[in-house]
């Protein structure tokens, strides 16, 4: 449970320190499960909110922090997200994309206690700036999660998903 | 537009306060680690559903069972093992769907037999929520899951099965606080007629268009799996082995005579 309580810490840590201007981004995704414990296998394999938000980094890079809740193969769970991205607008358009690089610590929501639960993840999205403060995008990456300790109750504890998502930043 | 942001910004704790209420809600029973239950080598998780089944025999017999809504699927190893070990013609299919909740896949279970073509007959059938998934898929599907067995669960008014080919066998307890036996005795009419069972090895005779109902004594809700006790639960009168002993000798009779 400490490790679990620093992540989140290491990960909410720019909600109080930053001053900068950032843009809020919600966001749901769905999961198609590619491959579970090395074997294949095409499925549906659960879906998500998130809430995040996004402070530059450098000219073209951002960093985002947020929470994920849903549920996966697994479990209903809860994550805080970390993200990098490389951010690139499409000239003397509205359109902009971006690609970067996630990572995910968190829990799975068991009773009697909670389970760590944890993963990576990439993603690309290609996004259109609605008004100057709204943009409506479109996601999709690759994820690999899994929980450790759900080893001891089950034999398959970690998961390939593909999560396609639709966010919206303001 | 920047009314909407502004209406979105204020969304914000909603949001959040949305999102901290379903993580209190939303945490799913787990049950006894799998070395404790020492059955890895008749178990197989195939990522959509987890098979049990006896190593020796080639079986006949297909029972595709729905996890209760929010409970982990591995909390039912513990009788199906049981099940198989007494009649190696069954093979148990345990349903793994995201998020422990059958409502999203109902027809999850549809395709199965398709993949198992030496399998002769199947049932289907669930604890609690998965039950009601377990009567929407026989439902949509009468052949060849004509035959349904609910624990502490029963048919709701969206997937009726009071058609003739249907043979059902409800088990619920009398200390169940959660599948209350006014909650099923409401829902009776969208099942075949029934007919209440005092012993578990006792049958109706038929072989469809019936109801076979049977009530645990002092069994409660969360003694349909090895979870320990569910919210909103009743304590048993009885232990959970001696539930899930009356629970599989019923089971066993109803599997006894199904339809060739």
């Amino acid at each position: 449970m400490k490790s679990i309580a620093i992540a989140f810490l290491v990960l909410l840590l720019p909600y109080v320190t930053m001053a900068q201007d950032f843009k809020w981004d919600a966001n749901v995704h769905n999961f198609q499960r590619l491959a579970y414990q090395g074997n294949a296998g095409w499925g549906w394999n659960g879906a998500a909110l998130s809430g995040s938000y996004f402070f530059e980094h450098r000219s073209k890079t951002k960093i985002e922090t947020g929470l994920e809740y849903g549920f996966n193969g697994i479990s209903h769970y809860v994550f805080a997200k970390g993200a990098y991205h490389y951010v690139n607008t499409i000239s003397d358009s509205r359109w902009w994309y971006s690609a970067g690089g996630q990572i995910f610590q968190g829990m799975a929501l068991f009773r009697p206690s909670p389970l760590y639960m944890g993963g990576l993840g990439v993603e690309a999205s290609i996004n259109y700036q609605l008004r100057p403060k709204l943009a409506l995008g479109l996601s999709m990456g690759l994820r690999h999660y899994g929980s450790p300790a759900y080893g001891k109750y089950s034999q398959v504890n970690r998961f390939w998903d593909l999560p396609i998502g639709l966010h919206f930043r303001f | 537009m920047k009314i909407i942001s502004k209406v979105m910004i204020k969304q914000i704790p909603w949001f959040f306060g949305m999102m901290a209420i379903s993580i209190f809600t939303a945490c799913s029973y787990l049950g006894e680690p799998l070395e404790d239950l020492a059955i890895q080598n008749r178990m197989v998780d195939q990522g959509d559903y987890i098979i049990l089944q006896h190593a020796s025999v080639n079986p006949t017999i297909g029972f595709v069972f729905y996890p209760g809504g929010l409970v982990d699927p591995h909390v039912y190893l513990c009788w199906m093992d049981e099940l198989i070990s007494r009649n190696h013609e069954i093979m148990v299919f345990s349903l793994k769907i995201p998020g422990n909740l059958s409502i999203f896949k109902n027809q999850h279970g549809a395709s199965i037999p398709k993949d198992y073509p030496k399998i002769r007959h199947w049932l289907t059938g669930g604890h609690s929520l998965g039950g009601v998934s377990a009567a929407a898929m026989a439902n949509r599907n009468p052949a060849p899951f004509s035959n349904v067995v609910f624990l502490g669960s029963w048919v709701t008014e969206n997937y009726t099965l009071n058609q003739p080919q249907y043979r059902v066998l409800s088990i619920s307890g009398s200390r169940d606080g959660l599948s209350t036996r006014e909650k099923i005795d409401e829902n009776e009419a969208f099942s075949p007629p029934r007919f209440i069972v005092t012993d578990p090895t006792i049958q109706s005779g038929q072989i469809n268009n019936v109801t076979e109902f049977y009530e645990i004594p002092g069994g409660n809700h969360s003694g349909f799996g090895c979870y320990g006790l569910q919210n909103g639960d009743n304590e048993a009168d009885i232990s959970v082995s001696e539930q899930q002993e009356l629970m599989l000798t019923a089971i066993l009779t109803f599997i006894e005579t199904l339809q060739p």
